[in-house]
């Protein structure tokens, strides 16, 4: 019991003074590089989006009672010499839960589609009433190097609809570098 | 002795060496970027509204981004049958038929007379006279069948007088149909005699959708009548005098639609008889046109291109012509859905120009023909494109046609 005493307080002791430190050197350097995975304008980049490599704002419309598709509002290039996986989670959305604006709004529904026109993916926000059904996250999928994919966009309104109304997303695309 | 200095130190090392190994494994492969999507949505009203048209009947609904528009196809349909006899015996027969009032009406008359010294002479309706079609008279001279015709007989009741020769035990019966081409409506006639159970007659048909009357006549009302595949009874006549085997029967059955080719009328008799058929083919109305069901209204300045896709249907084998088209002075017609014989031939349109000023108008216009009075349903996108673009919107418009 001593023993162990003494050895513990030893052990305080040196871990407390300064003499019984290594000074271990860590040297990280930060490069600034291009992301592996960025967004680009597609043939549909609706007019007034902002589409930069990290961050889009795609301002869609929605007609009631008729759906609108946007075939190609929005690339996702992977510039990389390696293939990165990616996935979609969705954040937020405005108007919220149980505000009446939500009604307004049938279906708002994103496609991801690979560069050979295979559909990925889906990723849809649907209402009941005055509700959002939100997406579940994507899975993992895996965008092979130098491979463009498009996100493709349907929105749907009911007939009963009011113009004006806006429902605004934020989308995660998670990338694994 | 142990040397604590020493031990701590190195105990120290390790658990630095530790958690870098820690940290370096947590780390290695875990790396992430997140790209932000932030699409904003806004209801806005459609720039390109649907309108009513003049023909047929139509409902837009909200917005004007969806239609129904209900037509009718024509197609023969029977209306209605009379028939008599004449007893042992007489100059003339006559019986009441009433007509529908129908589109496109046509009244066949088919006659039986036992003597085949004696032919009908002249066939009325009301005020209206028949043409004479055919006559098919059997070889020992037992029996002898005549077809007529009228074309466009009036509505309602009136009595069909048939004059004959001479006396002579004769049935006549006369069926009106309607759907009927009223200018040269016979596709084909033909007849035949012999002395079996089973008499018939094929006939070639050109006309698609075409309808067949065939008129059987026995020389003996003893044997009864069973009818070939496909085919209804419109009338069974037997005149009275005398013994069974002098006299006569006159039978009437029909069937349709029909297609091109060889087409044969048939019955089976409850024994070997001697008989006269004759048949006589007749062709469908044509497609009913209509000029024009909708009307697509461009509601700003942008120019678009619009066509029709048909997405899906519900009893398509009776349109023998289903054409919907766009059609403009500026532009002229562009056929974009098309079913010809109950299948697609264009199920999707080409792209077609609604350019600006704001109200520019383009139509959409029906042509319909069909083999059957029954309801078919053609759902139709009406997708309106940006030019040079992929957005498009889709329109649903529903085509209803009786």
């Amino acid at each position: 019991m001593k023993l162990v005493t003494l050895l513990l307080t030893s052990l305080l002791i040196a871990s407390a003074s300064a003499a019984v430190y290594y000074s271990l050197t860590w040297q990280p350097r930060v490069t600034t590089t291009a992301l592996s995975v960025q967004f680009s304008t597609g043939d549909d980049t609706p007019a007034g989006s902002t589409v930069n490599p990290s961050w889009a704002r795609l301002l869609l419309k929605s007609y009631p009672n008729a759906t609108l598709t946007y075939d190609e509002p929005l690339n996702i290039t992977n510039s990389d010499t390696a293939a990165h996986s990616m996935r979609l989670r969705h954040v937020t959305i405005t108007p919220a839960n149980g505000n009446a604006d939500v009604g307004n709004f049938t279906r708002i529904k994103f496609y991801l589609i690979a560069q050979n026109g295979t559909q990925i993916t889906t990723f849809e926000y649907t209402t009941t009433g005055n509700n959002w059904n939100t997406p579940a996250t994507t899975s993992y999928y895996s965008v092979p190097a130098s491979q463009k994919w498009v996100l493709k966009a349907e929105t749907l309104s009911p007939a009963t609809a009011s113009t004006s109304i806006q429902a605004n997303i934020q989308i995660s695309l998670d990338v694994q570098e | 002795m142990l040397d604590f200095r020493s031990v701590s130190r190195s105990l120290c090392l390790l658990t630095s060496i530790l958690v870098l190994l820690l940290s370096i494994s947590s780390t290695y492969g875990s790396a992430y970027s997140y790209l932000s999507l932030e699409p904003k949505v806004t209801v806005t009203s459609p720039p390109v509204f649907l309108q009513a048209g003049t023909a047929g009947s139509s409902v837009i609904y909200a917005y004007n981004t969806s239609a129904r528009v209900s037509t009718a196809a024509p197609s023969v349909a029977f209306d209605a049958v009379g028939s008599g006899n004449n007893g042992g015996g007489s100059a003339s027969v006559s019986w009441s038929h009433t007509t529908g009032s129908g589109p496109n009406r046509i009244m066949i008359v088919g006659v039986s007379i036992r003597i085949t010294t004696v032919s009908v002479s002249s066939i009325t309706y009301g005020a209206q006279s028949l043409t004479f079609i055919r006559a098919d008279t059997h070889a020992s001279a037992t029996i002898r069948s005549e077809l007529w015709y009228l074309i466009a007989p009036a509505s309602g009741t009136a009595t069909v007088t048939m004059t004959l020769s001479g006396t002579s035990m004769a049935t006549g019966g006369s069926c009106t149909y309607t759907g009927v081409a009223q200018t040269s409506p016979l596709d084909v006639n033909g007849g035949g005699t012999g002395k079996s159970a089973s008499p018939s007659q094929s006939v070639t048909v050109s006309t698609q959708s075409s309808w067949l009357l065939g008129h059987l006549a026995i020389s003996s009302s003893s044997k009864t009548v069973s009818e070939g595949s496909s085919q209804t009874m419109r009338w069974d006549q037997v005149t009275t005098g005398g013994n069974p085997q002098d006299r006569n029967r006159g039978h009437g059955s029909d069937k349709g639609p029909v297609g091109t080719g060889s087409q044969t009328m048939s019955w089976t008799l409850s024994g070997s008889e001697d008989w006269a058929v004759s048949v006589v083919a007749f062709k469908p109305a044509g497609s009913s046109n209509y000029n024009y069901v909708l009307k697509i209204v461009n509601k700003v300045s942008d120019s678009w291109k619009i066509r029709l896709k048909a997405y899906s249907n519900s009893s398509l084998s009776r349109l023998n012509n289903c054409t919907i088209y766009f059609r403009s002075s500026a532009d002229g017609t562009s056929r974009q859905i098309y079913i010809q014989n109950g299948a697609y031939v264009n199920q999707t349109g080409p792209w077609y120009d609604l350019p600006g000023p704001i109200n520019t108008e383009r139509y959409i216009v029906v042509s319909l023909q069909a083999n059957n009075s029954q309801v078919s349903y053609v759902y139709v996108y009406l997708e309106i494109l940006i030019p040079n673009k992929t957005t498009y919107a889709q329109y649903v418009i529903t085509f209803e046609i009786t």
